[in-house]
């Protein structure tokens, strides 16, 4: 009679205790492999954004200039009469303060900024140099990071038309790539000045 | 003590030790299931929520390549208006209703164009890109835009 009055025994409660330890140890993995997976979600938005945005601006910019005003050597055209460089240098022209010159015909810009995009292997940036050609004053700004590869296209075809690649891949704290093969991102802008 | 006495005693020991049991027994049993129950009801929807999270940001990774491709299009369209007669330069290499080749950043990818008006000025195109998303469904992302002469 006094032993069924009893709540639990010694051995229940280790048990009990032993089942419960186990279920949480369960739940806190699954925990922490939902965190994982949403460190990993994280960073692939947040590079997505980032490479984006640098294809932005590049294409902003390249638009501007115009096919003759593209300064580096492209390379030989592939079996796809495709040229590929990794770094591009153009020039772009600046506006001029003169209402009538911008509905003129024959109006010469005036063609005074130097601009090279590169990939800055040990940071893994990407680089936008601007040289003032009249003043020759240089400065240099990142537009993004994580940046892998980098690459601008064009056809022999239609040398206006230029591809931005840029590939990018983040190493996290404990290790991981994310992705695991860089995410690769195009745009196409067209060098629209004649 | 007399037999009927003794005899109600065992009785009433009887029935309490035999109700005491049988409450232990079914309240644990039935405890026990609901607990698995609610847990695996919580742990299913969580891990599901998880699930769906993972897929919904893939197929906004895909959505975004999707309307950067539908750009590639449009710029390339323009690239195309620049010389000879608008809009006629634009639909002699875009027909109305046709696709565009070179488009291959997405599975089974294709890229096609229509216009509201094929002969009008500005041109109003819809670019449509439709895909195979990675959970094998098909998907697709329109993207609509003037183009004018450059």
């Amino acid at each position: 009679m006094k032993n069924t009055r009893k709540g639990f025994t010694f051995i229940e409660l280790i048990i009990a205790a032993a089942i419960s330890s186990l279920v949480l140890v369960g739940v806190f993995g699954i925990l922490l492999t939902s965190n994982k997976q949403l460190d990993v979600i994280h960073a692939k938005m947040s590079l997505e954004e980032s490479s984006r945005e640098a294809l932005f601006k590049m294409a902003q910019e390249i638009r501007q200039t115009s096919n003759n005003k593209i300064t580096n050597n492209f390379g030989t055209p592939d079996v796809n009469a495709v040229q590929q460089t990794n770094t591009l240098i153009f020039i772009v022209p600046v506006p001029v303060p003169n209402a009538a010159s911008l509905v003129d015909v024959n109006f010469d810009p005036l063609w005074a900024d130097s601009i090279q995009y590169s990939l800055d292997e040990a940071t893994n940036q990407i680089l936008r140099t601007s040289t003032n050609l009249a003043t020759n004053v240089t400065q240099q700004a990142v537009l993004a990071d994580d940046v892998t590869a980098l690459a601008f296209s064009r056809k022999t075809a239609a040398p206006e038309l230029i591809t931005i690649t840029v590939s990018t891949q983040r190493t996290l704290s404990d290790g991981r790539n994310v992705p695991e093969t860089p995410m690769q991102m195009t745009a196409q802008a067209e060098a629209r000045n004649p | 003590m007399d037999t009927k006495e003794l005899r109600e005693r065992r009785i009433a020991a009887g029935k309490r030790r035999g109700a005491v049991r049988k409450d232990h027994r079914g309240f644990t049993l039935i405890e026990l299931m609901i607990a698995i129950l609610v847990v695996s009801l919580v742990l299913a929807g969580y891990i599901g929520a998880n699930i769906r999270a993972q897929q919904n940001g893939e197929e906004m990774h895909e959505r975004t390549i999707a309307i950067q491709d539908a750009n590639r299009a449009i710029e390339q369209m323009r690239d195309a208006s620049k010389t000879g007669t608008f809009p006629g330069n634009v639909t002699a290499l875009y027909p109305n209703n046709g696709n565009v080749a070179g488009f291959d950043n997405l599975t089974n990818e294709q890229v096609n164009v229509t216009y509201a008006n094929a002969t009008t000025n500005p041109l109003d195109a819809t670019i449509t890109v439709t895909w195979s998303s990675y959970t094998r469904r098909q998907i697709s992302e329109a993207v609509e835009t003037y183009i004018t002469q450059r």
